[in-house]
């Protein structure tokens, strides 16, 4: 069924235009048919056919009816975007195909009866090289991986059947999702657990004035404070940046979020504890409480 | 109501070295519980305190670690009556597919399991898939990232922390979810809840006793190297009494 390292039929299915966009381009790349569902509704002129479900109804509960498509047309592969929504269909798809989920995808590439993915493992620690058999494999993509489609060719609108969901959304509230694009910062301050209050983020973002540059913060002040939106949290499973210089403020050094800064061409510490790992990663460090030191570094520099 | 809460031990990624060859070399690594599985455990503990007469059983796949008593402790001390362990030589090669299999076998073996809560994802290889695929083989409705959960006449309802919203939704028991990362903060043990976790029930299976066949890997790990890392020059300034040496240190890299 394999010619010329592509598979016959990919299904491909996100929440937003924007995802559908770089999955489209990449099934393309795979497979000789792409068909998709995109659940945010608007004109997405591209691939061959667009899988449409009767009615409105939150992501999750349209996975049933996606798993009766899927178990019924068997796309030799499916591709996912990178959200939580679509982790969990993509885990049901998996057990129903009977194989263990590509997740994170940096590349895709079919080799002879397989789809290889590269992704970070051990927190970033390495990369790893990893292969399912096709027909039959489900890869969770990480973002940007593929240039979006541009708007070329109508596809043909696939009627899916409705299958109930066990899973009912009785609310929902909207999240301000901020915009900042941390990508573009030359210097990046990053604040850790080392901030004991979310009032003293003062003295940090007082240094990034001074220093010319974005704030962004560890995981936990973002997941677990929530001091700061999800937009700003650097790491594996956050951003992965290319800053100038990177400052860690009151930040451990652990590999899962100094992954996301691996390639700065400075790395600058300033922590309490001498013994911290960021000290052996960092090309200049201060060994004080950021409380004491940030004020009189703004005053000084 | 019985609860069963997943946990996977994993190497502690400061005692992974990198070999000459950048490949990792495991073999100095202790071992310690995911991180975010503390986090399921306590999560399922909320639920089950908040049910009169719920019990809250540990379940973990994994090589002889399973058994070490220091890490049961560890563990066990974070509240739930008891647990189990199934015990495999190969299970450190296992992908989320073939742990979820052997997870769902496990709590079939167990009986009457009304929840199965999950950690957002292994604090090693972090895949975030064996919620749902056990779910699946399982034939029970599953949701992951979820933060607040609580269980009432057969139904659980849940808030889901997503990218750009919050869902709150209902689903029917028996059911599985996994976490948030940061839901709930474990609770920390003290050393009587310590003393007593050496004294909980932890049952072991064999692999075998489990599953009757072994099914073949589905995913074929191909390679894993560590990507070269750049020489820092980690020049080190103790104490706020050195901050002038710091800051002209610092106008310079600027
Ligand atoms: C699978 C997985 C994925 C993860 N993904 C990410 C990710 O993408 N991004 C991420 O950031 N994390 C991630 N983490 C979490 C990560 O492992 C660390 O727990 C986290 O980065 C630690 O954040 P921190 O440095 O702010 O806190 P801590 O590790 O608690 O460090 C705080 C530091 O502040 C210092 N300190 C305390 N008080 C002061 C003071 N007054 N002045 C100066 N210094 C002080 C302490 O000495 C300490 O070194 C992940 C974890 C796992 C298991």
């Amino acid at each position: 069924m394999i010619a010329m390292g592509k598979t016959d039929k990919a299904l491909v299915v996100a929440e937003s235009q924007a995802q559908i966009r770089e999955l489209i381009a990449g099934a393309q790349g795979l497979a000789e048919k792409t068909a998709f569902y995109c659940w945010e509704k608007g004109i997405v002129a591209a691939g061959d056919e667009r899988l449409q479900i009767e009615g409105d109804m939150p992501f999750v509960e349209t996975f049933p009816s996606l798993i009766a498509y899927v178990e019924q047309e068997r796309p030799s592969v499916i591709l996912l975007g990178n959200s939580q929504n679509c982790r969990l269909l993509a885990g049901q798809l998996g057990a129903l195909l009977g194989t263990a989920v590509l997740v994170d995808a940096q590349s895709l590439t079919i080799d002879g009866d397989f789809l290889v993915s590269s992704r970070m493992v051990y927190g970033g620690m390495a990369n790893r090289t990893e292969r399912v058999q096709l027909p039959g494999a489900v890869a969770v993509v990480a973002p940007a991986v593929f240039p979006a489609v541009e708007d070329t060719q109508q596809p043909v609108i696939v009627p899916v059947a409705y299958v109930p969901s066990a899973i009912k959304v009785t609310a929902v509230e909207e999240k301000v999702v901020e915009s900042v694009n941390l990508a573009a910062a030359k210097t990046l301050v990053c604040v850790g657990r080392g901030f004991a209050e979310e009032s003293e983020l003062q003295l940090a973002d007082d240094f990034a004035r001074k220093v010319g540059g974005e704030i962004g913060c560890t995981r936990p002040i973002s997941e677990g404070e929530g001091w700061m939106s999800s937009a700003r949290y650097v790491g594996v499973s956050g951003l992965m940046l290319n800053p100038d210089i990177y400052f860690g403020l009151g930040i451990s050094g652990q590999i899962q979020h100094m992954v996301g800064v691996n390639g700065a061409r400075v790395v600058v510490a300033i922590n309490k504890d001498p013994k911290a790992p960021i000290f052996e990663q960092c090309d200049l460090g201060l060994v004080a409480t950021v409380q004491e030191a940030l004020p009189a570094i703004v005053q000084n520099l | 109501m019985k609860i069963v809460a997943c946990y996977k031990l994993v190497p502690e990624d400061r005692d992974i070295n990198v070999n000459s060859d950048l490949t990792l070399d495991l073999s100095k690594a202790t071992w310690k519980v995911g991180d975010y599985d503390l986090t399921a455990i306590e999560m399922a503990m909320r639920i089950g305190e908040a049910q009169e007469g719920a019990e809250v059983v540990l379940l973990t796949y994994g090589g002889d670690v399973v058994t070490d008593q220091k890490l049961k402790k560890g563990v066990y001390a974070r509240g739930p009556q008891m647990g189990y362990a199934v015990r495999d030589n190969e299970a450190f090669c296992s992908d989320s597919f073939g742990t979820a299999r052997v997870l769902a076998a496990a709590i079939d073996k167990i009986g009457d399991v009304d929840l199965v809560v999950c950690g957002e994802g292994s604090g090693d290889i972090y895949s975030q898939q064996v919620a749902p695929i056990l779910a699946t083989l399982m034939k029970r409705p599953v949701v992951n990232a979820v933060k607040e959960a609580s269980a009432e006449g057969g139904q659980l309802t849940v808030k889901r922390d997503l990218e750009d919203a919050v869902e709150v939704a209902t689903l029917p028991l028996p059911a599985v979810v996994s976490t948030t990362s940061e839901a709930c903060k474990p609770r920390i043990p003290g050393m009587k809840d310590i003393l007593a976790a050496g004294k909980k029930e932890q049952v072991v299976w064999e692999i075998g006793e489990v599953l009757s066949d072994q099914s073949a890997l589905r995913k074929e790990v191909v390679n894993t190297l560590s990507p070269a890392q750049k020489e820092r020059a980690r020049t080190i300034f103790e104490g706020i009494d050195s901050l002038d040496s710091f800051v002209d240190a610092l106008r310079k890299v600027m």
